[in-house]
């Protein structure tokens, strides 16, 4: 019961917390996405989609590291 | 046809064959509920995954890659972000529900605001919202069988023919419940999710090399993200991504798979499982998407891409694998809707004015799955235009639970009166408001009725919070909730929920 309460109280790391506070600004803020709206110089790579590439890993590795911090 | 139908009854003898070997009699309804809070990271990652992404979206996102361009990726990151939010509530919301024996999200609700009779509430909305969902699953089945025909039977043939098929498979729903649903989402998981991003990179790397593919190829347009002088505004994005991903842990489906863990450890890792799987297909799946917009026949069907793609870079037997994954992805989804839905009848609807044995309880929920499964059958066979339209209010409905949800997670001052009131003026907004702007609110930039309901939603759980501070018991039985202050489990629950 006592670790149970302990682990109630638990909360995630710092920078952990700022890391998912990160992945909702790069996701949704829309200064953010429309700075990267359209082609861009590189045809075959074009800028939109590196960007929501780019997003998604970020949102990937602060999942993992906050896995990683807690195991 | 033998071809692609042969591959489909093969994989589906696969897993029922599988379920039958795992078949074990469910002692009581905690068993038959959340299969006993027994599964480890893998099954609650694959489990995740397959009640998450629905065959539909190889279809609906697909199409929409083809032809919204990167407008599309919202899918991925609202994805990612819904396993944020998993990592985030994951802890508690296990911990309350094993010391609690909560089985569904009402019994959540309920815990955390001291009244048994929320439940009915979040119940309804729940059971309500995730009906026509459950039926454009069944309808999709159809789309399938039509292509796997070779389109050579009628549409509505194909329904049939998907809607007979998913109502069989539900036997084994109905007769394993949350056991069935979890250990077979790990079979077809792995068939849709790990099997299916290695199949679409291979089909990317067919489109790049063999057919000379490429995004400089593609229209410039399909790369802008609706802005300022767009046609839906500089915030659709925003409200899209926001609602999708705060709305994700809304769904009874969804929700229920907090409490099958059999550890806070195996959700944690089941999160870090899930979200390089789920970044790797969702992002491959649009990249596909978009690059097959080169392809005549893809620009003149788009929702046919998937099927398209496959027959034209493997012939019938790539033809079948792709219809192996979409029928994988779909009985997953419509498994956990219909287990979760026959659940929440049993426990939250008439266990909340009956005092109900275990056994009547489960008994309950298999006829409610029978119930749901057949009404669905039928209504997915008859021709509703409006059943889409129908399913977005139910969507823009649902996500208003978000609210008293997370903050009754992690904030100790929110009440049942702002719970209540907040949920409601929220739900009637929204249906209210998607009437009028059923994908996006022009003249406020873009955002969805949904998001708008959101923040009235907050307002007035916020104002409550203020307006009606908790008694002192309340305080102390919430504050205990959250590990600040001991109090025996029975003290804690006054509501209660079960014996403990």
């Amino acid at each position: 019961m006592i670790e149970e309460e302990a682990e109630l109280r638990r909360s995630l790391p710092t920078a952990i917390k700022i890391w998912f506070a990160f992945d909702f600004i790069v996701c949704c803020f829309p200064p953010i996405y429309l700075a990267f709206s359209g082609r861009g110089p590189l045809p075959n790579l074009p800028l939109s989609v590196g960007y929501f590439l780019f997003a998604g890993l970020f949102v990937t590795l602060s999942i993992l590291a906050a896995y990683r911090m807690s195991a | 046809m033998l071809v692609t139908f042969g591959g489909l009854a093969a994989f589906f003898a696969v897993v029922v064959i599988y379920l039958q070997l795992s078949y074990r009699k469910d002692k009581n309804f905690a068993e038959y509920a959340v299969g006993g809070r027994s599964f480890g990271a893998f099954f609650q990652s694959m489990s995740f995954l397959n009640t998450w992404y629905p065959g539909a979206i190889f279809i609906a996102f697909g199409g929409l890659a083809v032809q919204a361009g990167v407008l599309s990726f919202y899918l991925l990151l609202y994805s990612l972000l819904t396993i944020v939010a998993m990592y985030a509530i994951s802890n508690r919301v296990w911990l309350w529900g094993k010391r609690f024996n909560l089985y569904t999200q009402p019994d959540l609700f309920a815990l955390r605001y001291g009244t048994k009779n929320i439940r009915l509430l979040i119940g309804v909305i729940g059971i309500v919202s995730q009906f026509p969902w459950i039926i454009l699953g069944m309808k999709a089945l159809g789309m399938l069988f039509y292509y796997m025909a070779l389109k050579r039977i009628d549409f509505t043939v194909a329904v049939i023919l998907g809607v007979v098929l998913i109502v069989v498979r539900q036997f084994w729903t109905v007769q394993m419940g949350m056991r069935g649903v979890v250990i077979s989402d790990m079979v077809q998981g792995v068939v849709s999710y790990i099997g299916g991003t290695l199949l679409i990179l291979g089909l990317i790397g067919w489109l790049l090399l063999s057919q000379g593919t490429s995004f400089a190829a593609l229209h410039a347009g399909l790369f802008e993200i609706p802005g300022e002088h767009s046609k839906q505004g500089p915030l659709y994005l925003f409200a899209l991504i926001f609602t999708g991903a705060l709305g994700g842990w809304c769904w009874p489906g969804i929700f229920v798979r907090l409490f099958t863990a059999n550890s806070v450890d195996a959700m944690k890792k089941a999160a870090a499982i899930a979200a390089p799987i789920s970044f790797f297909f969702a992002g491959a799946l649009i990249v596909l998407s978009m690059l097959a917009a080169n392809l005549p026949a893809v620009t003149k069907s788009p929702d046919a891409i998937w099927f398209i793609v496959n027959q034209q870079a493997g012939g019938l037997v790539l033809l079948s694998v792709a219809g192996i994954v979409i029928l994988a992805s779909t009985m997953g989804n419509i498994d956990g809707n219909i287990q979760s839905t026959g659940a929440q009848v049993a426990n939250d609807i008439f266990g909340n004015y009956v005092e109900l044995s275990e056994t009547s309880k489960v008994v309950i929920a298999k006829i409610s799955m029978i119930a749901i499964t057949l009404l669905g059958a039928w209504i997915a066979t008859l021709k509703l235009p409006q059943l889409f339209n129908v399913a977005v209010i139910g969507y823009q409905g649902i996500i208003q639970l978000a609210v008293p949800q997370f903050l009754g997670i992690f904030w100790m001052r929110g009440n049942r009166q702002g719970a209540y009131a907040g949920t409601i003026v929220g739900f009637v907004l929204a249906v209210a408001l998607t009437l009028q702007y059923p994908e996006f609110i022009g003249p406020l930039w873009g955002v969805t009725s949904g998001f708008v309901a959101l923040l009235a939603n907050l307002a007035i759980y916020l104002a409550c919070a203020y307006l009606f501070p908790h008694a002192d018991t309340e305080a102390r039985r919430v504050r205990s909730l959250f590990g600040e202050v001991e109090l025996p489990a029975r003290q804690a629950a006054p509501v209660s929920l079960r014996s403990m």
